[in-house]
């Protein structure tokens, strides 16, 4: 707030005078905080401290021997379980705010410390033995309870990253472009089954009220996935690429209508460019399979792209104005 | 000077105090209102995703027009300068008549434009000297900021004026190329005293963000100016010898890169001034790398774990301390929400943190240590 431009709006009767005094009174007594550069410190000592203790274990194992390591591991897990549950007020099945400003990265190694030590136990002893769903499977119901109960979003992504590993694939988008893992019919498949499982589960929390602000968290793994495993389907099954255009099209106008009545920008731009994704797949895969000698596939291609990307940012435009009627700038 | 109705931009700032009014309690919502209808805003700028997503749809467009055009014309270097013209005529028309404001539109228009005249003009000439090339950038964008006020514009064109002065003074000989840093220095100091005087201007008020970023690059390139590995490299004549080669007055350029960041640190907190303060710690990384570069003092994983626990327990000491506010100083959370706070990236930020590719279910929970910690970011307080 800039006292010059509010002391201007009173002049012209647009504010009260009361209002003004009060402006005056919190810019007069506004603090420099130092808050964000202090997180930032305290993020950055934690990511050096546990990656020096990380590979000066890594280097000295020989002599230091498993047990050590892993009671020294245990021990830090359960101090910061411990910490987090003396100062957590509980359950909720609203937003918890805990007072204490290092409960939420005391919690993240926790959670960190919890998934090396399970880590190690079956990487040293073998303690699931073969059974890998069971070794992803006990880690991911732990973060699962840790992110309800304590409320942290961040141990919730840890969660689902955990459950797509139990599924059999990596979740990160990126990693998931990298691998190029397209022709994997499995994946395919268990990635869009992933997906809807995601975005049903954030639309069941916000309509049971079970922690609705996690719903963010949901839609944005699920929606990802979903169209990334969706659009792979497309490009690798090249007899039935019609109905998992079909299907994708029809998957992208229901999740954009739910995206429009919840006023999300990031989801409708997102839905709409997946959709327009897969019509520009089949578009340019129809011109490819045309049987003529010259450049005519070539230039109605680029005349596709013309046409459908003005087309396209000229809906953005009413659509976005659409929905800023409520906005503020 | 400015593309854009400056009543209007005048406008939103007025919006945005109120908002921050409003936000703090001050002011109820019938009398925001009131100020909105009273200094109306009718600059189309969407949402930051729609302007991301205009963005792409407007570069592809252009894209391919330039590239369907020259498929019908053959490969043409003229036809690129005509596309830049047109690029900029609808820039200007769309200002005009549709009144986009940092709506996606405008930003690739401008870059296509900008980008197309400049690879135009290059291809054109056989070969192209340095310092023409830096000109026409140093050109290009500076126009770009002046008259969109664009901020990354202003960014590129602070960089090609910068490497516009090294190119000259690298033609200079011997002479030139020893004072390479020393020149810099001054042409930083000068340009920081110029832009955090020029935003006080009412004349430049819509600059203020661009001027802003100047600052951080005056900053930034001040340190670069006086590191050492820097120095040492910079010099075209120098670049032959080996690293263990003497720099010229090596003490003085060391004990600059020790220096400067502390300053900055401590003039930040002297001033209150965040844009010190953060440019300071993040220079001191630098300054560390600097070291480790040429120094081998310790085993790294030891000086991680030094680093580490310096590093936590003063943060939470400092944290401890300032929970009572201090000279001005609190460690409490601001009220203006944080940028990165507003937005959804946080989710995939972490996901890409702890990422890992499993091959086998099991790997996943096997990882080690490694870069683990990571994300924790803005941790559940969005």
């Amino acid at each position: 707030m800039r006292i010059a431009v509010l002391k201007k709006l009173h002049d012209e009767g647009l504010i009260s005078e009361s209002a003004l005094q009060q402006v005056e009174i919190l810019e007069s007594r506004r603090l420099f905080s130092l808050y964000w550069e202090l997180r930032l410190l305290l993020y950055l000592g934690v990511l050096l401290l546990t990656s020096g203790l990380g590979i000066l274990v890594y280097k000295h194992i020989d002599t230091i021997g498993h047990q050590a390591v892993l009671a020294f591991i245990a021990i830090i897990t359960a101090a910061c379980f411990y910490y987090c549950f003396r100062k957590s007020p509980g359950f909720s099945r609203k937003k918890v705010r805990v007072a204490d400003p290092f409960f939420d990265y005391i919690l993240l190694l926790g959670c960190l410390s919890l998934l090396i030590f399970l880590g190690y136990l079956q990487y040293q002893y073998d303690v699931f033995g073969d059974h890998y769903g069971t070794a992803t499977f006990v880690p991911m119901v732990i973060l699962f309870f840790t992110a309800y109960y304590f409320d942290h979003l961040g141990a919730l992504s840890l969660a689902i990253t955990n459950l797509a590993a139990w599924a059999g694939i990596a979740i990160t988008p990126l990693s998931i472009l990298k691998a190029g893992n397209f022709s994997d019919s499995h994946l395919i498949f268990t990635g869009i089954a992933l997906g809807a499982v995601l975005l049903t589960t954030g639309e069941l929390s916000l309509k049971r009220g079970l922690k609705p602000h996690f719903e963010m968290t949901y839609a944005n793994f699920g929606l990802h996935l979903f169209f990334i495993a969706g659009l792979a389907g497309l490009f690798t099954y090249d007899g039935t690429y019609v109905l998992w255009w079909l299907g994708l099209t029809l998957a992208a106008w229901f999740l954009y209508t739910q995206a429009f009545r919840r006023r999300s920008f990031y989801f409708i731009v997102a839905v709409i460019l997946y959709a327009y994704i897969a019509l520009s797949y089949v578009i340019v895969h129809l011109l490819s399979n045309m049987s003529t000698r010259d450049n005519t596939p070539a230039y109605l291609g680029l005349l596709y792209f013309i046409f459908s990307a003005g087309g396209l940012a000229i809906l953005f435009v009413r659509l976005s104005q659409k929905l800023k009627a409520h906005d503020r700038p | 000077m400015i593309a854009h109705n400056p009543r209007s931009l005048d406008n939103r700032d007025i919006w945005q105090q109120a908002a921050g009014a409003l936000d703090n309690g001050v002011i109820a919502g019938e009398e925001y209102h009131r100020i909105r209808e009273a200094y109306p805003f009718e600059l189309y700028a969407p949402n930051v995703f729609i302007r991301i997503g205009l963005f792409l749809l407007t570069a592809l467009a252009v894209a391919c027009g330039v590239g369907l055009s020259e498929l019908i014309a053959g490969w043409n270097n003229g036809l690129l300068i005509l596309w830049s013209l047109i690029c900029y005529c609808s820039l200007e028309l769309f200002i005009r008549r549709k009144r986009i404001y940092r709506a996606g539109i405008d930003d690739a228009l401008l870059w296509m434009a900008t980008l197309l005249l400049f690879y135009g003009v290059i291809l054109l000439i056989p070969r192209v000297p340095d310092n023409l090339s830096s000109g026409l950038i140093l050109l290009l964008a500076t126009w770009g900021m002046l008259r969109y006020a664009d901020r990354v514009m202003a960014l590129v064109a602070y960089c090609a004026l910068m490497k516009l002065i090294f190119h000259f003074l690298v033609m200079h000989g011997p002479f030139g190329s020893a004072v390479i840093p020393i020149v810099f220095m001054a042409v930083s100091i000068v340009a920081y005293l110029l832009f955090t005087r020029l935003p006080a201007r009412e004349s430049l008020r819509h600059y203020r963000t661009c001027l802003l970023l100047l600052t951080v690059a005056a900053l930034l390139s001040f340190y670069l100016s006086v590191n050492y590995y820097v120095v040492q490299h910079i010099d075209p004549s120098m670049r032959v010898r080996d690293e263990s080669a003497p720099v010229a007055l090596g003490w003085l350029w060391w004990a600059f890169t020790g220096i400067v960041p502390v300053a900055y640190i401590g003039q930040g907190i002297r001033r209150k001034d965040a844009i010190l303060l953060w440019t300071g710690l993040v220079l001191t990384a630098c300054t560390v790398f600097t070291i480790r570069y040429y120094y081998h003092v310790l085993p790294a994983e030891v000086a991680m774990i030094i680093a580490g626990c310096i590093l936590v327990i003063g943060a939470y000491a400092f944290t401890r301390y300032l929970r009572i506010p201090r000279n001005g100083f609190t460690s409490d959370a601001p009220d203006e929400p944080h940028l990165l706070q507003k937005l959804p990236v946080e989710s995939l930020i972490m996901a890409e943190t702890f990422k890992s590719v499993p091959s086998q279910p099991s790997d996943q929970s096997g990882r080690f240590g490694g870069g683990s910690g990571g994300g924790a970011g803005a941790g559940g307080t969005y």
